[in-house]
């Protein structure tokens, strides 16, 4: 069970890949929406699994991580977790809850999604600059993930239109990119380490 | 931490993962990156935020002075009053150009309509005043922003210069009432019937040929009408009261109530007119003939302002039957409500009737406008901005957060509800046909378009402006002409 345990938080990272895939699926979810529902809100109704997705991705990421980084990188994390946290409980605030639909000049649900957005943006950029550079994830993996996250900053900010949603697909495209290069860097030592015991038995033998 | 440094192995592994990268978007069949740029929806983000309902309220020729709220003690108006004192009200509100369509093309856009560049008439029959004119086409209205901003938009109205051909203000607007009749509307064909009510109604002054015109189509118009809610203001208020329970449906909503009355023709019901004359005999004065007043007698002018002051009164009851409704169905408690009036009436004051571009007095200048907070902020407060028409949009937006557009001209003012300040005003000008108008702290000053003919008062010692003193302070004039009006104008104003 402790091994299942072990393994399961190990790699829990990959979910990175389902919630940047969702993710940057939104803009199409949107479209669809529209045109299935005359309203995007059906859409954004089922959002909340890309960032919770990406939220349990990204603590696997930091406890596979932890003994290595360093306060920066830690507060980077604690920052895209915020920011994580204030999309969902926006997501669900404002289209499971109905918050904002009572009395909404100050539109809490709204303002934590749209802020949770940015704080989302800024934390990513940190946690990928920081992260140990001997940790888990290769730099190949990391320097693309923030190019990501800065393109989602930029959407973020302001509504872009079209060209906004390129960059928020891009976000979403960097969150797959972090949790692949996950995947390729443990299957690539997982390799190194099967060689070096199967060259350790051939020289004893 | 390890300390992190970029080599050229890892540039290398980057410039590889990013070339990977590409192709996996080629792959997936987005093809160059502008095609892929042309075939992403255009909506990404969700929206939200402020998305309380919008009541703009439009109240056509309503004097300030014939408020309670503003120091009337002999009107009635106990719905505009009680609105008043859960309002943030503004004590220095003017039309930045009159009349009707100009104040209403700065309401739409928050662009001025001054200093009424490019103007032309739009067509043959159309009002020969300068700035008249539909909203432009590179101008966006306020419905239009909204619109884009997920709100449904509604219109009731009754002022028929937005029924003429090529007018534009219903732009914007998912559905539109256009109350027909008003004035001198082209709704219904002359009739004997209508032609015998000319019999005892009041033409004459500098405008009669005109004022004629207008009650012939106005008799021919109303007759037939049988209880009061047949009258304007309640069709216009009873219309709106309906879209209510169906906008209630679509919330975000915007709804703009533009309501004619207390315009000319005066013609409510009897009891109306009862509340501030007892009695009159001859032809009644049902509307005025814009010019010097001296063709009226004195109990002419009583009777004209009174039937005006009766239709206030019919309005705002009105009013109070469409915020009752309102307040029924919930709707005040996430509705801003904004009513603003465009200009005023004279009524023999400084002796003159009607709306006359030469006589720029408080009477005509002054307006009221309202700001009701659904959350109560600055209820009962006043405020001595210089608040305009072309105020509105800015403030409406600024309200919910929403962008402004950049041709956009006026100041948010909804940073007053708070308790700031939306920048500083400090003087203001106006316009109306051929003639301007400015005022400062301590001064007022109107006069033709290049500087001729000018009045000047002191506000301080002369509210009401009885007292030229242009000619003892010349220099004043010229500052006030050229520091405000040519400033503001952005140079020499055109002529027409």
């Amino acid at each position: 069970m402790r091994r299942l345990l072990s393994f399961v938080l190990k790699w829990s990272g990959i979910l990175c890949v389902p919630g940047g895939v969702l993710w940057a699926l939104s803009p199409t979810g949107v479209y669809i929406s529209n045109y299935a529902f005359h309203t995007p809100n059906v859409f954004w109704k089922m959002f909340w699994p890309a960032p919770l997705l990406i939220l349990l991705g990204l603590i696997g990421l930091q406890l596979r991580q932890s003994g290595l980084s360093g306060l920066l990188e830690k507060v980077g994390f604690l920052v895209a977790v915020l920011g994580l946290l204030m999309i969902i409980a926006g997501d669900i605030g404002l289209y499971w809850l109905g918050i904002d639909d009572i009395y909404i000049v100050t539109a809490p649900a709204y303002r934590a999604f749209r802020i949770g957005l940015l704080v989302l943006a800024v934390g990513s950029i940190l946690f990928a600059v920081t992260s140990p550079r001997d940790g888990v994830l290769p730099t190949w993996g990391l320097l693309p993930f923030v190019l990501g996250s800065l393109c989602g900053l930029i959407s973020f900010a302001r509504d872009l239109g079209s060209f906004g949603a390129v960059l928020w697909i891009l976000f979403g495209i960097g969150w797959v990119w972090l949790g692949l290069s996950l995947v390729v860097e443990g299957f690539s030592s997982f390799l190194r380490t099967r060689r070096t015991t199967r060259g350790g038995i051939a020289a004893k033998q | 931490m390890t300390k992190r440094i970029l080599t050229r192995r890892d540039f290398l592994k980057v410039a590889g993962a990013g070339a990977a990268g590409a192709t996996m978007l080629g792959a997936a069949g987005c093809g160059t990156f502008t095609n892929s740029l042309m075939q992403v929806p255009d909506e990404y983000l969700p929206s939200g935020g402020s998305r309380m309902n919008v009541i703009l309220v439009i109240i056509d020729s309503l004097r300030r002075d014939h408020l309670g709220v503003y120091g009337n003690d002999w009107i009635k108006t106990p719905n505009l009053d009680a609105l008043a004192k859960e309002s943030l009200r503004f004590d220095r509100s003017h039309p930045e150009s009159l009349p009707t369509i100009l104040a209403r093309r700065a309401i739409h856009t928050g662009i001025r309509t001054f200093p009424f560049r490019n103007w032309h008439k739009w067509y043959e029959d159309d009002v020969n005043l300068w700035g008249w004119q539909p909203i432009p086409q590179g101008q966006v209205t306020l419905a239009e922003i909204l619109l884009g901003e997920g709100f449904y938009n509604l219109m009731v109205t009754d002022t028929l210069h937005q029924f003429r051909p090529f007018y534009d203000m219903h732009r914007g607007f998912h559905a539109f009432d256009f109350i027909r009749g008003q004035e001198r509307d082209f709704f219904r064909p002359i009739s004997p019937a209508s032609e015998k009510k000319m019999e005892n109604t009041l033409i004459g002054g500098p405008s009669a040929s005109h004022a004629e015109e207008i009650m012939r189509q106005y008799w021919a118009n109303t007759i037939g009408r049988q209880g009061e809610e047949d009258w304007f203001a309640p069709q216009v208020f009873t219309k709106a009261a309906e879209y209510l329970e169906m906008a209630k449906e679509s919330q975000p909503f915007f709804m703009l109530v533009d309501n004619y009355d207390p315009h000319e023709p005066w013609d409510p019901p009897q009891k109306y007119i009862d509340l501030y004359s007892d009695g009159f005999e001859g032809p009644e004065p049902v509307t005025s003939s814009s010019g010097p007043s001296d063709w009226l007698t004195e109990s002419q002018l009583k009777r004209m302002h009174a039937r005006y002051s009766a239709e206030v009164t019919m309005a705002d009851h009105w009013l109070g039957h469409f915020l009752d409704k309102a307040q029924d169905l919930g709707i005040l408690d996430n509705t801003m409500l904004i009513l603003l009036s465009d200009h005023g009436h004279a009524f023999g004051e400084h002796g003159y009737a009607g709306k006359v571009p030469g006589a720029l007095y408080p009477e005509l200048i002054d307006t009221i406008f309202f700001i009701r907070h659904p959350g109560g902020k600055g209820a009962g407060k006043t405020s001595n901005h210089y608040a305009s028409t072309h105020d509105i949009a800015p403030t409406i937006l600024g309200s919910m957060g929403v962008e402004r557009h950049p041709q956009m001209e006026g100041q948010d003012l909804s940073v007053v509800l708070d308790g700031k300040e939306p920048g500083p005003r400090p003087h203001f000008t106006a316009a109306y046909h051929d003639h301007v108008w400015t005022r400062d702290e301590k001064y007022a000053m109107f006069s033709l378009y290049n500087g001729d003919d000018p009045h000047l008062f002191d506000l301080e010692n002369d509210p009401k402006m009885d007292k030229n003193i242009a000619s003892s302070n010349p220099a004043v004039v010229k500052k006030m002409f050229n520091e405000y009006i040519i400033k503001d104008a952005g140079g020499p104003l055109p002529h027409y």
